[in-house]
This record gives structure tokens, sequence and C-alpha cells, in this order.
């Protein structure tokens, strides 16, 4: 097949290096979204693992990334995320049981070294929305995607993202305000 | 608790993600609304956390952990096609088949290069020396043929072979990109062992050709031809072919054959040029590839070009996958590669598979690299070692522009940092960064620059031949772009003398024994600084004395000798004019070296008496230069024509003619111009006045539609200035781009810098509106700008609006003197957005200037067919025009017509605001193309009307729906506005609303093209009887304001309709108008200028 690798690369070499390319390029936003998404950065680890591993085996040998791959790393990393999350269902609930209690016995000196109180208390309350919510919060002002972006992430019409950022905002509100007004 | 409708567009709002209208609904709302504004100053904060907290969230690792890496790395490749919702597979298929062919094609080449005698049947007896020098000639030869051929296997055939030849004479792997042989240790050595494999085995197949399916091309019936005289000054011959001097045989034979021919013959020439240009950062530490650099091996620079065609994204692809792209790296960081500050010898490869990427993520908003259909190779020595790559950039990008495939010369500027670091040619652009372009003396557009000039092959084929084997080596003019456009608008013109040129083709004549004489000494360094034309003379001699060594064969060469011719200094145009040269270069042929000097200098060549004269331009080719009579820097005022006389609309019988069509116009210019001349206390000339510029001055309120791309209003009411009339506003308002939707900007700015500039109203005013544009740009878009007076320069490469300080510095370097040689300066401009073009940008040449052009052909005619072609490639033209008194209005407001542009008149620093931070959005982000407006009147219930206005902008009714016929463009929430003076059948005005309920009295089509490609798309609206108000006093009080403003201009340009309209009248009607709309201070001025009007016809 002397002719059909006549004038590239072997496929091969090819798809390596996209993967490659791929993966340096979304790892990092992948795993900074994931573990926002998780609370847990190990899980992240898993879950964007499993992202690349599903994107290769199905990645094409000639096939190139377009711009349908964003939004399709997001949305899967979320599905991902959400099975993890199920599959670990009692842990999770479990977890969040923890989670409350260490909130409610937190003690400032022992606390999270973070520069700013806000912030802390403003991403902890991020942790406590579903994760759909979490979910549009982090590809907007995480991941910086664009509305039509999220809409194809998430799986809803555009004219909703909107809607639903805005619903978790307000949500994201109404707990740090529970927090701050204790 | 917060039921009301905005609420979920508060955190959008918020976040500043909504589009500006939408936006502007929610301000307003936040205005009345308070539930919303206690949420919105509660969430505002929040928001601001959040996004802090996420951005400064760093407990998350930024890498997998190696192992799960690896795992990654090692997913096995799927084994069937399966679908992937979203992210599918889009090339795969076709790839395969490209692949195929390729191979085929290449297979094919490699055995007929190896088969003696392969050709012979098919190929022309004139041998011509081509790209590379050491391989064989058969084969570099056939490289050439294959290369000619439009088609996908050939031009795939061309790649390959290219690549092998280079292994073949080198044992070195192709060009590769440093870092992806980096990243990649294996990619280059694959390709490498496979060509060594390749060619054992494609030679051993030697009766392969006859079986295959994909046979060698015949040769083309429009081959090569060559001129039947020698030509040798080519940048003579291009301006008599721009001088539109009757073209010979000869020439016009250079344009090409109806064929196109994808390759041709590339020429570069490494210019050191004297002087420098702002040089960036990034270029510095680079490395040059094994020391070799051009300097000192130049002339024997080889170009080696392989252009894709292209007009599809298939080929592109195609081209992007054989070049191994890497999937793609996302837009934002994509390596632009000259910029990238790695140590990478080879940009070709990367730069190449640029298209890719952009096509491929789809990073609309990011500075898109220009795509690249192909690549130059730079071979420096001569040796068939490729010392460096560069893409070569596709001139008509656009697919559906309309260019004919394959009518482009292609051309590309290679940037100065691509190839000098490259190969190490020159060390021209290292002037310190910031370093003013202080050379005086006219410069060519590639100050610093290397030029690569691809021209046809039968326009340089007996150049290739000549120079004792050696590429030819072609200054690089700017002026090719303008050929090129030419070229493509009038294709079928030149058929036809291509072909008498096919038959003069055997009488070729060689070059004289002067001209190879001249061609065969080499000046290993010219440095010219200021140098008028004996002081040229004298070097060349010199030079000539110097280098020229006797032949080798002992037969006599001739003696060079060169004079200036004096001309005939009795007239001033036949002067030549006393233009001091710089110029630097090192290896540089002699007869290239005239050939440069000769442009620069702005004389021809010609060879008299065994001498080599230069001679004015006008004695030696026709070419009419208006050389002023006085190059002072004072403008003369009386190079302003005066305007024509108006023409009006007639009143037209509805019955014979319902239907009326025109162009839209949204232009702003003449209101200015009239205002400037009332605030002087005169009249304005009636013919400057246009009525619908008037009129689209002001805002009427017609809001915008939040999705369709125009909405049509209309409103009327008895005419209080013509009775038993009525008076019916159109408007058309074009959607607001939101944040998301508008492109980065590419904008080259074509300043005016002659002496004419030279008052505060005109130089002070530009420097003042380019700033504040600066200031409004974001950050993505991109800024350049050329300078002209006599010459045109480029006082700043495209540099990102982000770095305002250095475009404002660039901005101060302007200081206007001398004459005005506008077509130099839209030739420069144009050439400069050409290769800056950016797909999916709004690429946008700004004009500002005075409009008084006295050098050159100072005709809009010659420039018209530039932009016209440039416009048809997606590059549009907004004109700005300044000064008083000598102020070019008529020849600015074509230029800008036909650019597919704006053109408004600067006049105050307050219109400069509302032009650059009010409007700009409009100014700058255009919806909607050749948009044409058809209005219908029923002659049931309409007997006449009458438009006012857009006289110059009537379309025939056919031409409506006539795609090809081009029409005005509209920016981003653009308004137009059009007013008709109906007359209905026998109703008197009180009347118009009982008697008319139910027949409508016209239709309004809009029909328009909408930027961003998709198909044409037509709009209609009935006008009802419903939409006439009973009195004019009924109506909304900007509907007043329209009458108010026509009836203004039809009485300045002293219309006959409107003889019996007073000023005071308009004034009246005006006043009560102008207070209800208080804050829209256009219309307090308005009303001052009707008083004004007022008082000066008292």
């Amino acid at each position: 097949m002397l002719s059909t690798t006549a004038s590239c690369d072997p496929p091969s070499t090819l798809r390596q290096r996209r993967i490659d390319a791929v993966v340096r390029e979304y790892q990092q936003p992948l795993l900074r979204y994931t573990a926002r998404l998780l609370r847990n950065p190990t899980l992240a680890q898993d879950v964007v693992q499993n992202v690349f591993v599903k994107l290769f085996r199905q990645w094409q040998p000639r096939q190139e990334a377009d711009e349908t791959l964003k939004p399709w790393l997001f949305r899967v990393a979320h599905n991902e995320a959400v099975d993890l999350i199920r599959h670990e269902e009692r842990h999770r609930s479990l977890h969040e049981r923890g989670a409350a209690e260490t909130e409610l016995t937190r003690d400032p000196t022992h606390s999270d070294p973070q520069p700013d109180e806000r912030r802390a208390l403003v991403l902890d309350c991020l942790d406590r929305l579903d994760p759909a919510e979490r979910q549009v919060i982090l590809l907007r002002l995480q991941q910086g995607l664009s509305y039509d972006e999220i809409a194809a992430a998430v799986g809803r019409p555009r004219g909703t993202v909107g809607a639903l950022l805005h619903t978790a905002v307000k949500k994201l509100a109404r707990h740090v305000r529970r927090k701050e007004a204790p | 608790m917060n039921s009301c409708p905005h609420d979920a567009q508060l955190t959008p709002y918020l976040l500043g993600d909504l589009p500006s209208a939408e936006a502007e609904a929610v301000r307003l709302h936040l205005e009345t609304c308070a539930a919303c504004r206690a949420e919105a100053a509660a969430l505002a904060p929040l928001l601001a956390t959040l996004r802090e907290a996420l951005v400064a969230d760093a407990e998350t690792p930024a890498t997998l952990t190696p192992d799960r890496l690896e795992r990654v790395l090692a997913t096995p490749p799927a084994t069937e096609p399966r679908s992937r919702t979203g992210h599918r597979p889009r090339h795969a298929l076709r790839w395969y088949w490209f692949s195929s062919l390729v191979g085929l094609a290449a297979t094919l080449f490699l055995v007929f290069s190896f088969v003696p005698g392969a050709w012979d049947a098919v190929r022309p007896g004139s041998e011509r020396a081509f790209l590379c020098p050491t391989a064989p000639r058969d084969v570099s030869y056939e490289f050439a043929e294959r290369l000619e051929r439009p088609s996908t296997e050939g031009y795939a055939a061309v790649e390959t072979t290219a690549q092998s030849l280079t292994e073949r004479s080198t044992g070195v792997p192709p060009l590769s990109d440093g870092r992806d042989a980096h990243a990649m240790p294996d990619s280059a050595g694959a390709a490498t062992t496979y060509y060594a494999d390749a060619e054992p085995a494609t030679a051993a197949l030697p009766s392969l050709p006859a079986a295959t399916p994909t046979p060698p091309p015949p040769r083309p019936t429009t081959a090569p031809t060559m001129p039947a005289k020698p030509a040798w000054p080519a940048a003579a011959q291009e301006r008599q072919r721009r001088s539109g001097v009757a073209a010979e045989p000869s020439q016009s034979a250079r344009a090409k054959g109806a064929e196109l021919r994808w390759e041709e013959k590339a020429e570069a020439k490494a210019l050191e040029v004297a002087g420098s240009r702002p040089v960036g950062g990034k270029d510095e530490g680079r490395t040059r590839r094994g020391g070799r650099s051009l300097e000192e091996s130049a002339p024997d620079l080889t170009l080696g070009v392989a252009v894709d065609p292209p007009t599809t994204a298939d080929k592109l692809d195609l081209y992007s996958e054989r070049t191994a792209s890497p999937v793609a790296p996302p837009a934002p960081s994509a390596p632009e590669l000259p910029a990238s500050p790695r140590p990478a010898e080879f940009n070709s490869v990367a730069a190449v598979r640029s298209p890719l990427l952009t096509r491929g993520v789809g990073g609309s908003r990011s500075a898109a690299p220009q795509a690249a259909v192909g690549q130059v190779t730079v071979d420096a020595d001569g040796d068939g070692l490729t010392a460096a790559a560069a893409p070569v950039d596709p001139f008509a990008p656009v697919g559906s522009s309309g260019v004919a495939e394959g009518r482009e010369v292609f051309y590309r500027r290679l940037p100065g940092r691509a190839v000098a670091n490259g190969s190490g040619v020159a060390n021209a652009p290292a002037a310190p960064a910031g370093a003013p372009a202080a050379v005086s003396g006219p410069m060519p557009a590639q100050d610093g620059d290397v030029t690569v000039v691809i021209n046809r092959l039968d326009d340089q084929s007996e150049v290739g031949a000549d120079v004792s084997g050696k590429q030819k080596l072609a200054a690089g003019e700017s002026q090719r772009a303008e050929t090129t456009a030419d070229e493509i608008a009038k294709p079928e013109a030149e058929a036809e003398p291509a072909k008498e040129a096919l038959d003069t083709k055997k009488d070729a004549v060689p070059k004289t024994a002067l001209q190879r004489k001249l061609a065969s000494i080499v000046v290993p360094e010219v440095s010219l600084r200021d140098a008028n034309l004996e002081d040229v003379v004298a070097f060349l001699e010199a030079s000539a004395r110097e280098f020229g060594a006797e032949p080798a064969d002992g037969r006599k060469a001739p003696t060079l000798a060169f004079s200036k011719e004096p001309g005939d200094r009795e007239t001033p145009e036949h002067r030549i004019p006393d233009v001091m040269v710089s110029f630097s270069a090192r290896n540089i042929p002699l007869s290239d070296l005239v050939e440069v000097i000769a442009e620069r200098a702005q004389v021809v060549v010609a060879e008299e008496d065994g001498r080599i004269v230069f001679k004015p331009q006008r004695a030696a080719d026709g070419e009419t230069i208006a050389v002023p009579s006085d190059r002072s820097d004072l403008p003369d005022r009386s190079d302003s024509p005066p305007p024509p006389p108006p023409t009006f609309n007639p009143v037209v019988e509805t019955a014979e003619q319902p239907l009326s069509t025109f162009a839209i116009d949204v232009d702003t210019a003449a209101y200015a111009l009239v205002r400037q001349s009332l605030l002087d206390g005169r009249l304005p000339d009636p013919g400057l006045v246009r009525t619908e510029e008037i009129v689209n001055a002001f805002d009427y309120g017609d809001h915008a539609p939040e999705h369709a791309t125009f909405r049509i209003f209309a409103e009327g009411a008895p005419a209080p200035f013509a009775p038993g009339r009525h008076l019916v506003r159109l408007g058309i308002k074009g959607r607001r781009l939101g944040r998301e939707e508008q492109r980065p900007a590419m904008l080259t700015f074509l300043v005016d810098a002659s002496g004419s500039m030279a008052q505060p109203d005109r130089i002070g005013f530009v420097r003042q509106a380019l700033a504040e544009l600066t200031a409004q740009l974001g950050p993505a878009d991109r800024v350049q700008l050329v300078s002209f007076n006599e010459t045109a320069r480029v006082v700043l490469d495209a540099t990102e609006a982000a770095r305002r300080d250095e475009i404002l510095a660039a901005f101060d370097r302007i200081q206007p003197t001398g004459p005005t040689n506008l077509e130099r300066g839209m030739n420069l401009a144009y050439h400069q957005a050409i290769g800056t073009f950016q797909p999916g940008a709004e690429n946008r040449v700004v004009l500002v200037s005075d409009g008084v052009a006295n050098l050159g052909t100072g005709d809009a005619s010659d420039i018209l067919g530039q932009i016209d072609a440039a416009r048809r490639q997606g590059i549009t033209l907004s004109v700005f025009g300044v000064g008083r008194g000598t102020y070019n209005d008529r020849m600015l407001e074509q230029l800008a017509n036909r650019g597919d542009g704006t053109y408004r008149f600067l006049d105050s620093p307050h219109e400069i605001r509302r032009a650059f931070v009010d409007d700009l959005a409009a100014t700058l982000y255009t919806i909607a193309s050749d948009v044409k407006i058809q209005v219908e009147w029923n002659p049931a219930t309409v007997v006449r009307y009458r438009q006012l206005g857009y006289e110059n902008r009537a379309l025939t009714a056919q031409q409506f729906r006539d795609d090809s016929v081009d029409a005005g463009e509209v920016g981003s929430g653009q308004a137009v506005t059009a007013l008709y003076e109906v007359e209905l059948g026998a109703v008197q005005a009180g009347q118009a609303r009982a008697a008319l309920s139910d027949a409508a009295l016209g239709t309004v089509r809009v029909r328009y093209r909408p930027v961003g490609g998709g198909p044409v798309e037509e709009i209609a609206q009935a006008i009802l009887p419903t939409d006439l108000a009973a009195s004019v006093h009924d109506t909304r009080p900007a509907f007043r304001v329209a009458v108010a403003a026509a009836a203004f201009a039809e009485r300045l340009r002293q219309s006959p309709h409107a003889a019996q309209v007073r000023f005071d009248a308009v004034a009246d009607l005006l006043r009560p108008a102008a207070l209800e709309l208080s804050l829209d201070t256009r219309i307090a001025e308005l009303v001052r200028l009707v008083e004004a009007a007022a008082a000066l016809t008292r």
C-alpha cells in the first residue's frame, strides 16, 4: 500500500500526534472543571482519563479536531462525572454529611489557607449546588465557553442557557446568604 | 419571589453576555423595576467573587498523572466508524479517497521522472530552468508541468515530488516544524523512511503509466509563451499594462491562457533595504540553518512553490493532512509560527497547517492565522537543499466571492522575520525596535521584507532561461496586486491576445547582449542613500566596470554604459522627478538593480545605442503623470472639481411604472458638508446636497429587530409642504450585532500625509479620529497603518489593538508633506490588506483623506477597479473625508460606494466622536451587503409618486433581483430611511384613513446578502393605509424630523419640487419636534442649520 501512504505520515503517527495535541490542550481545563464539579481532584483524574480514552477510541484515523470537540469533551466529562457520582451514591451522601459536619466544626485557624475568605465561601457554596447547576456556572465562568458551546455541552437549547445560568447563580446566592448570616 | 420576565436575563446581563439590544432593554428595565435592581445589586458582587475564585482556584492538578496519560495515549484506534454525537468524523472518508489519488499520482510522477523520454511526446522544445537546480532537469521540468493543472492529483503529486526531490538531492528530511519534531521525534523520520522506500519501488515500475487511471496531463494548449521581444524590465511592463497603453501581444500573453496555471514559477528577491521598519521583539533569538545565509549566496536563490487551488475547503484539508497537521491546538494559541519564540528554523509546515487549525477549531473570534494554500521553499544556495519555506497565502481566500478560480497571480509578502530567521536571508529588519521608518525618498511596499512574487510561467519563461540558469530575481511590487485585480476583472478580454501571443511564441527574440551582460553581473553590495539619479548612474557604471568579468568563451561582451536621459526640460511633466533613491541589497544582479531603481525613481529603463537609459515615464510609455507644477506643501484649491449639478427624481405615474428600485445608501457625508457650509455662512453648493444623506443623518427611532436581519417600518402623513400629497417614510433598520457576533477587525488605515493635509482641521482630526477608534477596538482587533503622499509607505505593520501606545506613536509619526498620489496609497494599502487578510474577520481599509489627489492619475476610475476586486474578496473600504474647501467629495463618495463601505465627513471633534465612538459598530461591522430596496406602489390607491433623494442610487426594476448588481452595505444597527411623496387616488388628505381601509398603498421589498455567507434573502412588507396619519401633527416627532430634513435638503439643492418650501416653515415644523426629542442633539443642530439657511436666503 505504498500509494496510500505516499503523501503523508503513516496514520498512526498522525493520530498519535493529534491525540497528543488534544491531551496537551484540554487536560488542564478538563481537570479543573471536573475537579470543581466533583470536589475531588483524584476523581477528576479518573474522569478526565476516561474522557480521553473515550475520545480516542472513537477517533477516526483521519479525523480532525473541530469546533464541536470542546463542547463534546465537556459534555462527556460531565456525564462521566455524574456517572461516577451515581455510582458512588451512598458514598456521596455520606460524604456530603461529612462535609456539612466539617463545615460546622470548621475552625478558622485550621481552615484552608485561602487568602480570601469570601472566595472560599463562594466556592464552598458552589460545591453544594447540583452538578447540573455547577456545570453551567463552571462552563461559563471557569472555562469561558460561549453560550453556544455551553448549549452543546449541556444538551439544552441555546436560549435557555442564560436562564439556567441565572437560576444556578441565584441558588448560589441563596446559599451564600444563608452562610453569611447564620 | 421575583417573577419579572427580565429576571432570567439578569445574570447574563451582569456577565456582559447579552447582545447589545437586549442588554439595553435590561438596562432600561432596571431603571424601573426595583426588584430586579435589588437582585442585580446582590448578584453582581457574588459573580465577581465567583469569577475571581474560579480563576484563582489553583488547587487542581494541571496535568494528568503520568500513568493515566500513558493509558490515554495507548488507546487503541477505532476499529470501525462509530458515530459520536456532536463530534462526528467529517473528513475520514473523503480523506481516504484523496490519499489514494495522491498516492497514485505521486507514483506516476516518480515513474515518469525516471523513464527517459517519457515526457518527450508532450513536452515542448523550449528548455527552462526550473526550481531545483540540482535535481535532474527532466524531473524539475515535469514538476512544473504538473503544477499547471488545477487538479487535486496534480497538486498532490507536486507536493510529494517536491519533498522527494528535496530528499533525493540532500538526504535531509523534508522541512519540519521544530516543535513537532520535538514533540514527536519519529514523525519526520517516518516521512524520510517512506520516501527512501518509495523511489526504488516506483522506479521499478516503468510500464505503469499506461495502465493508470490518472495519466500525466497533456501539455495544455495554452502553453507558456515567450514574449515576442525582449521585455526585460518587468516593472516597466507592469506599468505599461497598468496604464492601459495598448498592450502588445507579448504583454498580453503574459497574462495567461484561458486555462489557469496553478503553478508557475516563483521568483524572489531578498532585498536588504536601507532604512528600517519597526521590528517587534518576536524575531529575536531564532537560528539560521547551518549558518547559511542568503546574503552570502543570493542570487542563486531558488524558489520552489507548491500552490494549492485555494477555492475549496476539501483541498485545503487535504493539504493540511498531508503536511501532517496534528490535532488542533486551540485557536487562541494556534501557532502563527513566525512569531514562535522557539528556534524554529522552518515554519512552512506548521504555517501551512494553520488553516486547519482555524477551520477546525472554529476560533471565530480569535485572530485567525492566515490561511495558507501552499508553500514556498527557498533554496538559498542552489544546492537543492531547501533552506527555508514559508506559506503562500491565497489571494482570494473567500470561496464564493466570485473570483474566478485560478485567475490570480499568487503572491505573498513574506514577513521579513519569516525568511530572515528561517534562512538567514538578511539582516535588514534589524533596526532597533520602534525606530521610525526614516528613509527618505520613495519606498516601495516591502521595506525590510522579502517579497515573493509568483508569476505565471509564460511571464517569466525567457527570463529564467536567460539569466544563465539562475533564477531571475524580481523586485516585489505592490502594483502586482492591481494587476491581479485587473486580470480578475476582465478575464475574457485577455484570452484573445493570449492566443495571438501563442502564435508569436516561436519567434521569440532572445535577449540582447546588453541585457545578458547586465544579468550576469552581480553586485556584491549596494548601498544607496538619498541618491539622485545621477549618483545612481555613476554607481551603476562603476559597478559594471568593477564586477563585470569578460565571458569565459572569449567573446567580447558589450560594455555597459548608463545614462540618464535629460528629457524635455521645457515641459515639467516630461522631467524626471528629482527623486532620492535609498536602497541597499547584497548579491544582486545588475539587471535587477536597474529595475528596482527604475521603479523607485519612477523612471523607465530603455536600451538605446548600446546604453541603458533611464527615461521619464511619459516619454517612454505614454503614461500620463500629472506632476504638479507646484510641489510646495500648500494645497492647491483649484484641484477640487465643481460638483455636478443635481438631478431630481421625477414624479412617476404609478400605472406606468409601479416599481421604484434603489440601492441602499447609509452615508451621511452630505449632511456634514452642508453643516460646514452653513456654519461658514454660505449656502452649500446644490450639487453637494444629497437628500438621502441628509435624511439618513438622523435617528428616527425605529427599533432594531432582534433576530431578523432587517425590519421594515412605514409611516406617513399628509405632506406639509406639498398640498394634496402624502409623505411616506420607509425605515429599514438593521439588527444590532451582539458582543459575541462581532468579528475581530483587521483595519488597514490609509492616511493621506500630503501637504494639503497639513492643517489643523485635517491631520489633527485624523490623529484624533484614529486615537478614538483605537481606543474602541477590542483586543482581538488588529490595526496597520499606511500613509501616502507622493509615495506610499507602511508606517505600522499589523499590530494588536491592545498595543495602543505603539499605534498612537505611529500615528504621530505621520508628517504631512508633498503631493498626493492616492493611487499609490491605495495600491499599497490594498496590498497590505491582502497580505494580512484574516478569514472570518472584518477586513477593512479605512481611508482618511481630503480627496485632493494630484499625482498618479488622480482619477477614481483606476482605483475603483481595484476596490471592486478587493471587495469581492471581502475587503471593504470606509472613507472618511476631512478638510474644508478643497475637499473632493465626489471622488471619495465613489470610492466608498464601490468598496461597500461607509463614507463620512469629519468636520468637527464632535463628528469624530460620533463616527468612531457612537457609531463604531455600524462603521465596522456590516450585517448585510448588496442591500436593495424595491417599492411597488399600488396603482389602485396611489396615482403617482416621487422619491426624495437616492438619485444616484437608482436601479432598474430588473436589477433588484439580479444578485450580481452591487448595492449598498448596512452596518450593525444602522437604519436607512427612504421618503416618497405620493398622491392618493381621489382621496383628500384628511380622509385617507377611512377611504383606504382595505387596499394597501404598496409593498416594500428589501433584498440583501447577509454577511457571513448564506443565500440572498428578500423580505417584504405592505404599506397599509393605517400607516398614514390624518395630519402631520398627529405623527411621531421623529417623522416630522424626517419631513423637515427632506424638505430642507430638497430646498437646498434647489429641487423644482420644493420651490415653494420656505426654510422658515421648515424650522417651524422642526422646533416642536426638537423639543420633544431634546435628547438628540443632532435635531437641535438641524434646527440651527435650517435657521441659518433661512437667514441666508432672506
